[in-house]
Protein backbone atom coordinates (compact mmCIF):
# COMPACT_ATOMS: atom_id res chain seq x y z
CA UNK A 1 0.00 0.00 0.00
CA UNK A 2 2.91 2.42 -0.79
CA UNK A 3 -0.22 5.35 -1.65
CA UNK A 4 -1.70 4.79 1.86
CA UNK A 5 1.68 5.64 3.03
CA UNK A 6 2.65 8.40 1.34
CA UNK A 7 -0.87 9.65 1.92
CA UNK A 8 -0.35 9.40 5.90
CA UNK A 9 3.00 10.83 6.04
CA UNK A 10 3.99 13.58 3.11
CA UNK A 11 7.43 14.93 2.50
CA UNK A 12 8.17 12.60 5.47
CA UNK A 13 11.81 10.88 4.28
CA UNK A 14 12.53 10.50 8.48
CA UNK A 15 9.31 7.80 8.93
CA UNK A 16 9.76 5.85 5.15
CA UNK A 17 13.52 4.96 5.54
CA UNK A 18 13.25 4.10 9.03
CA UNK A 19 10.62 1.93 8.20
CA UNK A 20 12.15 0.41 5.41
CA UNK A 21 14.66 -2.05 7.49
CA UNK A 22 11.75 -3.54 9.10
CA UNK A 23 8.94 -3.10 6.61
CA UNK A 24 9.47 -3.74 2.77
CA UNK A 25 6.52 -2.21 1.90
CA UNK A 26 8.43 0.89 2.76
CA UNK A 27 10.94 0.83 -0.43
CA UNK A 28 7.71 0.96 -2.08
CA UNK A 29 7.24 4.34 -0.24
CA UNK A 30 10.56 5.74 -0.77
CA UNK A 31 10.02 4.99 -4.72
CA UNK A 32 7.11 7.18 -5.04
CA UNK A 33 7.92 9.42 -3.26
CA UNK A 34 11.22 9.91 -5.55
CA UNK A 35 9.10 9.74 -8.42
CA UNK A 36 8.64 13.25 -8.98
CA UNK A 37 11.52 15.98 -9.49
CA UNK A 38 10.67 17.93 -6.38
CA UNK A 39 8.72 15.91 -4.03
CA UNK A 40 9.90 17.54 -0.87
CA UNK A 41 8.56 21.03 -2.09
CA UNK A 42 5.31 21.86 0.15
CA UNK A 43 2.09 20.53 -2.06
CA UNK A 44 3.47 18.06 -3.29
CA UNK A 45 0.35 15.93 -2.19
CA UNK A 46 -2.29 17.12 -0.79
CA UNK A 47 -2.44 16.72 3.09
CA UNK A 48 -5.49 15.59 3.87
CA UNK A 49 -6.99 15.81 7.76
CA UNK A 50 -10.09 14.31 7.00
CA UNK A 51 -8.87 11.17 5.62
CA UNK A 52 -10.85 10.68 2.59
CA UNK A 53 -9.44 8.82 -0.20
CA UNK A 54 -10.15 11.01 -2.97
CA UNK A 55 -7.03 12.63 -3.90
CA UNK A 56 -5.51 9.42 -3.38
CA UNK A 57 -7.10 7.82 -5.99
CA UNK A 58 -6.20 10.90 -8.18
CA UNK A 59 -2.73 10.95 -7.28
CA UNK A 60 -2.72 7.30 -8.07
CA UNK A 61 -3.61 7.88 -11.65
CA UNK A 62 -2.56 10.86 -13.05
CA UNK A 63 0.52 10.92 -10.80
CA UNK A 64 0.16 14.58 -9.51
CA UNK A 65 -2.50 16.46 -6.75
CA UNK A 66 -3.43 19.71 -7.09
CA UNK A 67 -1.59 21.63 -4.23
CA UNK A 68 -3.05 22.60 -1.40
CA UNK A 69 -3.25 25.89 -0.80
CA UNK A 70 -2.41 25.85 2.88
CA UNK A 71 -0.93 22.21 3.71
CA UNK A 72 -1.80 21.86 7.30
CA UNK A 73 1.92 20.82 9.35
CA UNK A 74 -0.19 18.67 11.83
CA UNK A 75 0.30 15.46 10.74
CA UNK A 76 3.72 16.10 9.22
CA UNK A 77 4.78 17.34 12.92
CA UNK A 78 3.26 13.94 14.16
CA UNK A 79 4.91 11.62 11.66
CA UNK A 80 8.28 13.67 12.66
CA UNK A 81 7.83 13.29 16.15
CA UNK A 82 6.86 9.62 15.99
CA UNK A 83 9.90 7.87 15.84
CA UNK A 84 12.19 9.95 18.18
CA UNK A 85 9.04 10.24 20.79
CA UNK A 86 8.99 6.16 20.62
CA UNK A 87 12.15 5.68 20.80
CA UNK A 88 12.45 7.53 24.07
CA UNK A 89 9.43 5.41 25.47
CA UNK A 90 11.73 2.25 24.31
CA UNK A 91 14.53 3.54 26.34
CA UNK A 92 12.75 4.62 29.26
CA UNK A 93 11.40 1.00 29.15
CA UNK A 94 15.02 -0.74 28.82
CA UNK A 95 16.26 1.38 31.44
CA UNK A 96 13.32 0.65 33.84
CA UNK A 97 13.88 -3.15 32.72
CA UNK A 98 17.34 -3.27 33.49
CA UNK A 99 16.87 -1.66 36.77
CA UNK A 100 14.40 -4.23 37.84
CA UNK A 101 16.73 -7.34 36.89
CA UNK A 102 19.46 -5.37 38.50
CA UNK A 103 17.75 -4.37 42.13
CA UNK A 104 16.10 -8.33 41.75
CA UNK A 105 18.82 -10.31 41.12
CA UNK A 106 20.61 -8.11 43.60
CA UNK A 107 18.39 -9.35 46.24
CA UNK A 108 15.64 -6.21 47.51
CA UNK A 109 12.10 -6.94 46.74
CA UNK A 110 10.64 -3.80 44.80
CA UNK A 111 11.12 -0.34 46.09
CA UNK A 112 8.68 2.57 45.97
CA UNK A 113 11.07 4.33 42.76
CA UNK A 114 10.91 1.50 40.51
CA UNK A 115 7.12 0.76 40.69
CA UNK A 116 6.47 4.71 40.30
CA UNK A 117 9.09 4.31 37.39
CA UNK A 118 7.00 1.61 35.90
CA UNK A 119 4.18 2.73 36.15
CA UNK A 120 5.14 6.09 34.63
CA UNK A 121 6.02 3.80 32.00
CA UNK A 122 2.45 2.70 31.63
CA UNK A 123 1.37 5.88 31.78
CA UNK A 124 3.41 6.58 28.39
CA UNK A 125 2.28 3.35 26.80
CA UNK A 126 -1.04 4.16 27.31
CA UNK A 127 -0.74 7.95 25.36
CA UNK A 128 0.92 5.76 23.04
CA UNK A 129 -1.88 3.90 22.80
CA UNK A 130 -4.57 6.10 22.29
CA UNK A 131 -2.11 8.22 19.62
CA UNK A 132 -2.01 4.83 17.79
CA UNK A 133 -5.31 4.29 18.05
CA UNK A 134 -6.58 8.14 17.00
CA UNK A 135 -3.99 7.90 14.09
CA UNK A 136 -6.06 4.51 12.99
CA UNK A 137 -9.07 6.43 13.51
CA UNK A 138 -8.39 9.20 11.36
CA UNK A 139 -8.08 7.15 8.51
CA UNK A 140 -4.25 5.75 8.62
CA UNK A 141 -3.99 1.97 7.86
CA UNK A 142 -0.84 0.40 8.61
CA UNK A 143 0.26 -2.45 6.54
CA UNK A 144 -1.06 -5.50 8.49
CA UNK A 145 -3.76 -4.18 11.07
CA UNK A 146 -4.67 -7.26 12.89
CA UNK A 147 -0.90 -7.63 14.02
CA UNK A 148 -0.44 -3.47 14.73
CA UNK A 149 -3.83 -4.01 16.53
CA UNK A 150 -2.75 -7.25 18.45
CA UNK A 151 0.72 -5.00 19.43
CA UNK A 152 -0.68 -2.29 20.70
CA UNK A 153 -2.56 -4.50 23.43
CA UNK A 154 0.68 -6.27 23.59
CA UNK A 155 2.18 -2.79 24.70
CA UNK A 156 -0.39 -1.60 27.44
CA UNK A 157 -1.41 -4.86 28.47
CA UNK A 158 1.87 -6.67 29.90
CA UNK A 159 3.23 -4.20 32.28
CA UNK A 160 0.28 -4.12 34.61
CA UNK A 161 0.23 -7.65 35.69
CA UNK A 162 3.56 -7.29 36.75
CA UNK A 163 3.25 -4.19 38.97
CA UNK A 164 -0.09 -5.96 40.33
CA UNK A 165 2.41 -8.99 41.64
CA UNK A 166 5.22 -6.64 42.47
CA UNK A 167 3.29 -4.54 44.64
CA UNK A 168 2.02 -7.03 46.46
CA UNK A 169 2.49 -7.52 50.30
CA UNK A 170 4.17 -10.93 49.54
CA UNK A 171 6.52 -9.37 46.81
CA UNK A 172 10.02 -11.19 46.64
CA UNK A 173 13.07 -10.00 44.89
CA UNK A 174 11.76 -12.12 42.17
CA UNK A 175 8.47 -10.05 41.23
CA UNK A 176 11.26 -7.09 40.54
CA UNK A 177 13.32 -9.18 38.11
CA UNK A 178 9.98 -10.09 36.40
CA UNK A 179 8.92 -6.58 36.27
CA UNK A 180 12.01 -5.80 34.15
CA UNK A 181 11.69 -8.61 31.99
CA UNK A 182 8.10 -7.45 31.54
CA UNK A 183 9.60 -3.54 30.68
CA UNK A 184 12.56 -5.31 28.27
CA UNK A 185 9.75 -7.41 26.51
CA UNK A 186 7.27 -4.53 26.06
CA UNK A 187 10.30 -2.72 25.16
CA UNK A 188 10.68 -4.79 21.84
CA UNK A 189 7.17 -4.97 21.14
CA UNK A 190 6.90 -1.20 21.15
CA UNK A 191 9.95 -1.43 18.69
CA UNK A 192 8.15 -3.80 16.33
CA UNK A 193 5.14 -1.47 16.78
CA UNK A 194 6.95 1.42 15.46
CA UNK A 195 8.48 -0.29 12.28
CA UNK A 196 4.10 -1.44 11.44
CA UNK A 197 3.02 1.74 11.34
CA UNK B 1 16.66 -15.38 49.89
CA UNK B 2 14.28 -14.82 52.55
CA UNK B 3 12.03 -17.69 52.47
CA UNK B 4 8.27 -16.94 52.81
CA UNK B 5 6.06 -19.76 54.41
CA UNK B 6 3.24 -18.15 56.17
CA UNK B 7 0.39 -19.78 54.87
CA UNK B 8 -1.48 -16.86 52.82
CA UNK B 9 2.05 -16.08 51.06
CA UNK B 10 2.58 -19.78 50.63
CA UNK B 11 5.61 -19.20 48.22
CA UNK B 12 9.25 -20.56 49.18
CA UNK B 13 11.55 -18.26 47.31
CA UNK B 14 9.49 -16.77 44.58
CA UNK B 15 11.74 -17.62 41.74
CA UNK B 16 8.86 -20.09 40.77
CA UNK B 17 7.04 -16.54 39.32
CA UNK B 18 10.09 -15.58 36.85
CA UNK B 19 9.39 -19.22 35.47
CA UNK B 20 5.41 -18.32 35.22
CA UNK B 21 6.20 -14.79 33.58
CA UNK B 22 8.80 -16.12 30.94
CA UNK B 23 6.66 -19.62 29.82
CA UNK B 24 3.22 -17.03 29.54
CA UNK B 25 5.20 -14.85 27.79
CA UNK B 26 6.62 -17.52 25.04
CA UNK B 27 3.11 -18.94 25.14
CA UNK B 28 1.66 -15.84 23.96
CA UNK B 29 4.44 -15.05 21.38
CA UNK B 30 4.40 -18.16 19.71
CA UNK B 31 0.85 -18.70 19.78
CA UNK B 32 -0.33 -14.96 18.60
CA UNK B 33 2.21 -15.71 15.81
CA UNK B 34 1.25 -19.29 14.81
CA UNK B 35 -2.24 -18.23 15.32
CA UNK B 36 -1.99 -15.14 13.05
CA UNK B 37 0.75 -17.18 10.56
CA UNK B 38 -1.99 -20.26 10.48
CA UNK B 39 -4.60 -17.85 9.74
CA UNK B 40 -2.54 -15.60 7.50
CA UNK B 41 -0.84 -18.08 5.32
CA UNK B 42 -1.12 -21.13 5.84
CA UNK B 43 0.16 -22.21 2.94
CA UNK B 44 3.35 -21.01 2.74
CA UNK B 45 5.06 -22.67 5.79
CA UNK B 46 2.62 -25.11 7.49
CA UNK B 47 5.44 -27.08 9.02
CA UNK B 48 7.32 -24.63 10.63
CA UNK B 49 3.71 -22.77 11.81
CA UNK B 50 2.39 -25.80 13.10
CA UNK B 51 5.26 -26.35 15.03
CA UNK B 52 5.33 -22.76 16.71
CA UNK B 53 1.73 -23.62 17.40
CA UNK B 54 2.42 -26.74 19.22
CA UNK B 55 5.92 -25.16 21.06
CA UNK B 56 2.82 -22.84 22.31
CA UNK B 57 0.74 -25.15 23.88
CA UNK B 58 4.31 -26.59 25.15
CA UNK B 59 4.93 -23.48 27.10
CA UNK B 60 1.28 -22.95 27.81
CA UNK B 61 1.18 -26.56 29.70
CA UNK B 62 4.72 -24.91 31.66
CA UNK B 63 3.42 -21.82 32.53
CA UNK B 64 -0.06 -23.55 34.37
CA UNK B 65 1.87 -26.03 35.90
CA UNK B 66 4.27 -23.86 37.56
CA UNK B 67 1.24 -21.46 38.31
CA UNK B 68 -0.33 -24.49 40.32
CA UNK B 69 2.05 -26.51 42.14
CA UNK B 70 1.34 -29.74 43.17
CA UNK B 71 3.20 -33.22 42.37
CA UNK B 72 0.90 -33.70 39.30
CA UNK B 73 1.75 -30.76 37.92
CA UNK B 74 5.83 -30.87 38.72
CA UNK B 75 6.06 -34.03 36.67
CA UNK B 76 3.93 -32.79 33.37
CA UNK B 77 5.65 -29.25 34.37
CA UNK B 78 9.00 -31.15 33.67
CA UNK B 79 8.04 -33.52 30.88
CA UNK B 80 7.18 -30.41 29.26
CA UNK B 81 10.49 -28.74 29.79
CA UNK B 82 12.50 -32.25 28.12
CA UNK B 83 9.57 -31.74 25.20
CA UNK B 84 10.75 -28.16 24.77
CA UNK B 85 14.47 -29.33 24.97
CA UNK B 86 14.25 -31.59 22.41
CA UNK B 87 12.04 -29.31 20.28
CA UNK B 88 14.53 -26.65 20.02
CA UNK B 89 17.99 -28.88 19.93
CA UNK B 90 15.97 -31.12 17.38
CA UNK B 91 14.00 -28.66 15.39
CA UNK B 92 17.26 -26.21 15.50
CA UNK B 93 19.68 -28.64 14.68
CA UNK B 94 17.20 -29.79 11.04
CA UNK B 95 16.55 -26.19 10.39
CA UNK B 96 20.50 -25.67 10.33
CA UNK B 97 21.17 -28.95 8.44
CA UNK B 98 18.15 -28.62 6.16
CA UNK B 99 16.99 -24.84 5.89
CA UNK B 100 14.95 -25.52 2.92
CA UNK B 101 12.75 -27.48 5.15
CA UNK B 102 11.95 -24.50 6.98
CA UNK B 103 11.05 -21.55 4.88
CA UNK B 104 9.91 -19.46 7.22
CA UNK B 105 10.89 -18.97 10.75
CA UNK B 106 9.24 -21.09 14.02
CA UNK B 107 10.15 -20.37 17.68
CA UNK B 108 12.70 -23.08 17.40
CA UNK B 109 14.25 -22.25 14.32
CA UNK B 110 18.79 -22.10 14.19
CA UNK B 111 18.33 -22.65 18.38
CA UNK B 112 15.76 -19.77 19.08
CA UNK B 113 18.23 -17.31 17.58
CA UNK B 114 15.28 -15.13 16.69
CA UNK B 115 14.18 -14.77 19.87
CA UNK B 116 17.84 -14.27 21.62
CA UNK B 117 18.50 -18.19 21.88
CA UNK B 118 16.25 -18.01 25.09
CA UNK B 119 14.17 -20.98 23.76
CA UNK B 120 17.19 -22.79 24.18
CA UNK B 121 18.42 -21.46 27.74
CA UNK B 122 14.93 -21.45 29.41
CA UNK B 123 14.44 -25.45 29.67
CA UNK B 124 18.01 -26.13 30.91
CA UNK B 125 17.74 -23.40 33.90
CA UNK B 126 14.05 -24.45 34.11
CA UNK B 127 15.28 -27.80 34.58
CA UNK B 128 17.77 -26.52 36.93
CA UNK B 129 15.14 -24.49 38.69
CA UNK B 130 12.50 -28.16 39.01
CA UNK B 131 15.73 -30.08 39.92
CA UNK B 132 16.43 -28.10 43.37
CA UNK B 133 15.19 -29.73 46.55
CA UNK B 134 13.53 -27.05 47.82
CA UNK B 135 11.50 -26.19 44.49
CA UNK B 136 10.74 -29.89 44.67
CA UNK B 137 9.10 -29.65 48.28
CA UNK B 138 7.76 -26.50 47.57
CA UNK B 139 5.57 -28.56 44.58
CA UNK B 140 4.64 -31.14 46.60
CA UNK B 141 3.31 -29.16 49.41
CA UNK B 142 1.10 -27.74 46.92
CA UNK B 143 3.32 -23.56 47.66
CA UNK B 144 4.25 -21.42 45.11
CA UNK B 145 7.73 -21.45 44.18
Amino acid sequence: MPIDNVRAFPHNDCITRRGAAAVGDAEHTVAHAHDGADDYSPGRFHISTSGSGGERTLSARTGHVAPAARSTPRRVVWAALLAPVTLTIVAFLVLVGLWGVASGTRGGAPGRPLLMAAALAELELVVHAVVALAVMAAGHRPDSTGEFLGYVVVTVGMIPFALARARGPHATRFDAVVLGIVCLVTAVAVLRLLSLW
Amino acid sequence: MTPDTTPSGRRVDGMGSVFVALYALFALAAGARSAFQLATKFGDAPLAYLLSAAAAVIYAVAAYCFARPSATSYRTGRAALLVELAGVVGVGALSVAQPDDFPDQTVWSNFGEGYGFIPLILPVVGLWWLSRSRTREGFAEGRLT
